[in-house]
């Protein structure tokens, strides 16, 4: 017997194997169609719910006010044209209360330092040669790259416990802090992870701890915590008012430093270094200025 | 019930539809799989399977070969998938080891052709079916049992010559077996 004849003998009686299958097995199938089918449902269901949760998700986190906060009108660096001191054309500066400023600010180099006008009035009163005062409700000096957290946890919390709308503390502190004392800056450390509420307590203890040692820098780093900075004033109020700086010296600070000699450039326009309520402090080129809010006084 | 009202019917998951589609087609596929597989409790589960797969799937039929065929391809590749995870096809059979069955067993095995197949060893009987009855050649077997062509070729040979030493040889059918 050849192969061919092998192969078509098996395929000629192939149709032996046929054989109709009971209706058991049909009822099997159709359970088994029963099963997909409710599981596709199912699956859309699933899907929808998350379809709609992963909206409202994105929609509650560009409605949050945190977000909005990153919005806020901002003021645009001074610009300085003049060479020399006093006597010489002071140029307006030019303020924006558009929120298109902070995206201008964010293009700028992380080192550069923008002034953060909330609510800036009108400064088109600043003419030639004269010093005006201009009304600005509140200021805050931050650099550049730190523009989107305007909203710093660490000042709100400081500000809110100060005034008594969280409850302080009771439980002492069962963790270890580090502290570094180093030409007027103190530096408390704990490595240990501590809560918000924890990290806050510390914030408030080492503020009136250190509540006399006025003008030093006094930071706080918690691990999971932004660090926390301040200048300590005369007292708790005043240090508080050391965020917000007086109005009138923030204007005379950009007055000031409009009259400048031009910094080279690429260099911020105006670099402020020191805050206190009644002082602010700036660099322009090698020559440091602070003014207060009664003189201004110019230090080599 | 066409073919054309039982496929148009399957498309919209009309039960009654593919309730017919399982009496036209359900003795060729159990059939076919009653080939692969080695017990008829098997084969059920794979036509089970393959009917459920072909009510999924059918709108993945193009109407361009004939329906039949169709099913009958995902039928093959249903018990193909089961055969896949359980036998070493690899298992090669040299021709000079072939066993015959005893001689009161022969004569029961007259024209069964299924009883015949059950003779071969699983890996020897699916590339013959595969080859002589599906009209595959040794490339795509190969490609779907996951072995090389020359171990299809030697488990068709070793297939072939139990086949017809055992049933077709005149020795045989007057002898019984000569080992």
């Amino acid at each position: 017997m050849t192969d061919n004849e092998l192969f078509n003998h098996f395929k000629t009686h192939s149709a032996a194997f046929d054989e109709m299958p009971g209706e058991n097995l049909w009822s099997k199938i159709e359970s088994g169609l029963d099963n997909t089918r409710s599981t596709g449902k199912s699956n859309l269901l699933l899907f929808t719910v998350c379809g709609i949760l992963l909206t409202a998700l994105i929609v509650w986190y560009f409605a949050t006010p945190e977000y909005t906060a990153k919005i806020s009108p901002t003021v645009e660096p001074v610009t300085i044209k003049t060479s020399g001191l006093k006597n010489n054309t002071i140029r307006k500066p030019q303020i924006n209360t558009l929120s298109s400023a902070s995206a201008d600010a964010e293009k700028r180099a992380p080192t550069q330092t923008a002034i953060i006008v909330k609510n800036a009035a009108n400064v088109d009163d600043v003419v030639q040669d004269s010093v005006k005062k201009v009304k600005v409700r509140t200021a805050k000096i931050k650099p550049v790259s730190t523009i989107e957290k305007t909203a710093t946890e660490p000042y709100v919390k400081f500000m809110s416990y100060t005034k008594g709308t969280i409850a302080p503390l009771e439980e002492s502190l069962t963790f270890e802090v580090q502290k570094k004392e180093t030409f007027g800056n103190i530096i408390i450390t704990t490595k240990q992870k501590i809560t918000n509420a924890e990290y806050d307590q510390l914030i408030a203890d080492m503020l009136n701890e250190h509540e006399k040692s006025i003008g030093a820098l006094l930071t706080i780093k918690a691990p999971g915590h932004k660090p926390f900075r301040i200048v300590i004033g005369l007292n708790k109020t005043e240090t508080l008012q050391a965020i917000s700086i007086k109005d009138s010296l923030v204007v005379k600070a950009m007055q000031l430093n409009t009259a400048l000699p031009t910094p080279e450039p690429g260099k911020p326009t105006l670099k402020i270094s020191k805050l206190n309520p009644d002082t602010i402090s700036f660099k322009n080129r090698a020559t440091k200025y602070s003014i207060t809010d009664t003189k201004e006084r110019i230090s080599e | 019930m066409t073919e054309k009202e039982i496929i148009a019917g399957c498309l919209r998951q009309d039960r009654l539809s593919q309730h017919e589609a399982y009496k036209a087609y359900g003795a060729k596929i159990l059939g076919t799989c009653k080939r692969y597989m080695k017990d008829r409790e098997r084969a059920e589960e794979m036509v089970m399977n393959a009917f459920l797969l072909v009510f999924q799937k059918i709108g993945q039929y193009n109407n361009d070969g004939s329906f039949e065929g169709w099913i009958l391809k995902i039928a093959v590749n249903c018990c193909l998938m089961e055969l896949r995870k359980k036998t070493n096809f690899n298992l090669e059979v040299p021709p000079d080891v072939i066993q015959l069955p005893a001689a009161e067993e022969l004569s029961a095995h007259d024209n069964d052709i299924e009883s015949m197949l059950k003779t071969l060893p699983e890996g020897a009987r699916i590339v013959f079916n595969l080859y002589a009855i599906e009209g595959y050649k040794h490339a795509e077997i190969a490609k779907q049992l996951g072995i090389s062509e020359g171990t299809s070729k030697s488990q068709l040979n070793y297939a072939k010559e139990k086949l017809k030493k055992t049933f077709f040889s005149t020795t045989t059918k007057t002898t019984g077996h000569d080992r």
